[in-house]
């Protein structure tokens, strides 16, 4: 069932009646009227523990069967009084409506029976229980948003505390009217979900149509993101052929075989260095080899030298030698003549006159020669000895002259000549090297690997070419099969059209809804701002400092202040008392806002706001256009104070009546009475 | 032949050392190794009778490397037949201080030290003129 959510407009409570609801045991009845704008305050007081808090859960469990905290209801122990009822009148000033809202429980040996009845008008709602909670939450209050109508302090406190978020986005949204449009989304759906199982009806009788259909439109896609794929391919493959076409024709260029042919050169030239390089070391090795003796080629002419002077002092000593063996064979001579007065050798007698001179020859021998003997020795050894040596060098000449140098020598132009070689070698290799570097490093290496790293991906696209197309003639070949079917069955499907068309249609709408919502979300929101800010400017101590109220970012809803000069404090970070001035800022402009006009009910309220914040509440409240009900605390004794005392001057005037909570000790029960202590009419 | 207990063949300074190896890098086909070329240095200085004092001495190589035959030895016995075999490679080793001197003078001067030549000119003739 929809509603149209502003027909609830202006909303009063006239009147409370209660029964065995926590301490009101009698029936107890508040009778508010219907106050005029002038007057629209009803206050109710009561000391503590006397019932003031009862009131308020009075309202929420007869509007909604739910108490406000966590309390519960109590029964008296009298069997033939064992029913509680609430009983709210509400009185809806733009339509002239009257409705009553009975909620009762009645405590039956089978357990609890709880009964809600709305009277409109005089006539009861024949509805279900559920379309009559349905009726008063799009009528009177939706549950959702009720902590904002009917608060206490605790719950300032909690919403401070929470400083806004998901809790509140849901109730704003509520309030925005989004939650109505969901619900059209809602209904919406309700119609698809009618429209679809209709189809699936159809679709029951020719599913195979429609998993043909299916699979059809699922090979039809396939064809074509195949063929797309296959064209991709085909134009890979000649873009990759003519690549390699210019690459080719780049190798087949007269300079490139320049170059490859420079390189093989090169490539000859260093292996012929390197041969050379080896045949080098070779000979180097044998020159080593040979070179170690050729220093006696110098030293010939130094022994040659020597073995002259040795031949000298030879021929010197066999002289001498030969002399002393002369005069040794003399002396013998001159003694056996004197000896036998004749000549040894010719036997001829010798003169003694010339034996005289004989003996005297003999003497003058054996003087000059005293040791002959040792003599002949000594040059008898010196003349071994030198010979030894002769004989040594003799043979080192010898040894020398067996050297054959020209060996020697033909390696060292051998080595000279690889040496050239190599020299040559290397001369010619800078030179093509050089020419190399011109026509660019490696290029015909690099263009060949660039050529056979095409060649390899075209390979790898004809592989794909060749797999893609067979695909695709299965492919076409299965479409083929199926459409065959599908004209078999198609005349029986020719509604499924039409209401495939409706859902789509409807699917359209509930975007086009949903988009709605998130622009009314974003239009409204600034004015809730708006609200929320004036009150928040009214309430504050700090109207110098700060500029305005905000939510923190436009995908929450946690409040902001903001100050004048646009800096945002950290909202942890603010005086407790300021949290709450927030909250019922954001509490009382939401209210304000809103469309609603239920009746606000505050619960011992103004206690823990400061003095000037308290003040400013009481002047909001004496100019809200909503029925303001306070439940304030006050001092039973004679003579005793309530919490609103100090606020007489702004509210006085407003106030239309005001009760007094009663309690009796001794049967713990309490009634009210109406009172008259600050003037109401 | 033993040189005595000396085991090393010294050169007079760094700076002749460092002309043998120029020299064996420069001229490998004519001074294959350091021996070679002191054994060359020796027999020029030998031949050309210069000798040269080494104020200090430089390690060049090991002793037994340069006479595996004995012939300097043998032409040193017959020079200083009254010197020790230590004091004689000492004179080998001033010969071979000339006959560096004399080939990097050579080769400083012509360009090159044309030891074939060398060689076999003054080998074939039986003469030192």
């Amino acid at each position: 069932m929809l509603h149209k959510r502003w027909e609830i407009d202006k909303m009063w409570l006239s009147k409370i009646v209660v029964k065995n609801f926590k301490p009101y045991r009698d029936e107890t009845s508040i009778d508010f009227g219907f106050p005029s704008t002038n007057r629209h305050i009803t206050i109710i007081y009561g000391d503590n523990g006397f019932g003031k808090t009862s009131l308020l859960d009075a309202v929420y469990w007869g509007l909604y069967g739910k108490l406000s905290r966590d309390t519960y209801l109590m029964f008296n122990d009298d069997p033939s009084d064992n029913e509680m009822f609430v009983e709210l009148h509400f009185y809806d000033e733009e339509y002239n409506e009257k409705i009553i809202v009975h909620r009762s429980v009645e405590n039956k040996v089978s357990g609890f029976k709880e009964t809600l009845e709305i009277i409109r008008n005089g006539e009861a709602l024949e509805l279900d229980a559920l379309d009559l909670q349905s009726f008063i939450d799009e009528k009177i209050l939706p549950y959702d948003i009720s902590k904002f109508f009917f608060f206490d302090a605790e719950d300032i406190k909690s919403i401070a505390e929470k400083q806004g978020g998901e809790e509140v986005k849901e109730s704003v949204e509520l309030i925005l009217g989004v939650k109505t449009i969901r619900k059209t989304i809602e209904d919406l759906n309700s119609v698809k979900k009618e429209f679809e199982n209709e189809r699936n009806k159809i679709l029951k009788d020719s599913r195979e149509y429609e998993e043909l259909n299916d699979k059809l439109r699922e090979i039809s896609k396939q064809i074509d993101e195949k063929e797309k794929r296959l064209e991709k391919i085909r134009i890979e493959i000649k873009s990759l052929k003519t690549k390699r076409r210019e690459l080719r024709a780049q190798l087949a260029d007269a300079s490139i075989q320049e170059v490859r042919e420079f390189e093989s050169r090169r490539k000859k030239l260093e292996e012929k260095i390197t041969r050379l390089n080896s045949e080098k070391q070779k000979i180097k090795d044998e020159i080593k080899e040979l070179s170690s003796n050729i220093h006696l080629l110098i030293l010939r002419s130094v022994i040659k030298y020597h073995l002259e002077d040795i031949e000298t002092k030879l021929k010197e000593i066999s002289k001498k030698r030969e002399e002393l063996e002369n005069i040794q064979n003399r002396i013998i001579l001159l003694e056996k003549l004197i000896e036998e007065n004749k000549c040894p050798v010719c036997s001829k007698l010798v003169l003694s006159g010339d034996v005289e001179i004989y003996q005297q020859e003999l003497k003058e021998l054996k003087k000059m020669y005293s040791d002959l003997p040792k003599t002949r020795r000594s040059i008898e050894d010196e003349y071994v000895r030198i010979s030894v040596k002769y004989k040594k060098l003799k043979e080192k000449l010898d040894e020398i002259d067996k050297i054959r140098p020209e060996a020697l020598f033909e390696l060292r132009e051998k080595f000279r000549q690889i040496e050239n070689d190599i020299k040559t070698a290397e001369k010619e290799k800078a030179k093509i090297s050089k020419r190399l570097e011109n026509f660019g490093v490696s290029l015909v290496s690099q263009l060949e690997t660039k050529i056979s790293e095409i060649t390899a991906k075209i390979t790898q696209a004809g592989d794909e070419e060749k797999r893609l197309r067979k695909e695709l003639d299965d492919l076409k070949k299965e479409k083929r099969g199926i459409d065959h079917k599908i004209d078999i069955l198609a005349p029986s499907n020719s509604l499924l059209g039409g209401i495939q068309r409706k859902l789509q249609l409807l699917e359209s709408l509930e975007e086009a809804l949903n988009e709605y919502i998130h622009k009314l979300i974003d239009l409204r929101r600034e004015e809730l701002i708006t609200e929320a800010s004036n009150v928040f400017l009214k309430l504050t101590n700090k109207k110098e400092e700060y500029e305005k109220f905000e939510f923190s970012s436009e995908s929450n809803y946690k409040f902001q202040i903001i100050c004048k000069e646009g800096a945002k404090p950290d909202m942890n970070k603010i005086s407790y008392g300021e949290k709450e001035v927030v909250a019922l800022s954001f509490i009382l402009g939401l209210n304000k806002y809103s469309l609603i006009k239920a009746p606000i009910i505050t619960d011992t309220l103004f206690g823990r706001l400061s003095p000037y914040v308290q003040e400013n509440l009481a002047i909001l409240f004496s100019n809200a256009e909503s029925q303001i009900i306070l439940l304030v605390l006050k001092d039973m004794r004679e003579n005793g104070k309530t919490e609103i005392d100090h606020l007489a001057p702004w509210l006085k005037d407003k106030i239309y009546n005001e009760y007094l909570i009663i309690r009796d000790q001794n049967k713990r029960v309490s009634h009210i009475e109406k009172v008259k202590i600050f003037g109401g009419e | 032949m033993s040189w005595g207990s000396k085991g090393k063949i010294y050169v007079s300074s760094e700076n002749t050392k460092k002309i043998y190896d120029r020299l064996v890098k420069d001229y490998p086909q004519y001074f294959p190794s350091l021996s070679v070329l002191f054994q060359i240095s020796a027999a020029v200085g030998m031949f050309l009778e210069k000798k040269k004092e080494l104020n200090k001495n430089v390690e060049l190589v090991n002793e037994y490397s340069i006479d595996k035959d004995g012939t300097f030895a043998l032409i040193l016995e017959m020079m200083y037949p009254d010197l020790a075999p230590e004091q004689r490679l000492e004179e080998l080793e001033k010969f071979a201080e000339a006959g560096i001197e004399y080939i990097l003078k050579e080769i400083e001067t012509n360009g090159s030290f044309i030891i074939d030549k060398f060689v076999y000119k003054y080998s074939k003739e039986d003469s030192y003129d």
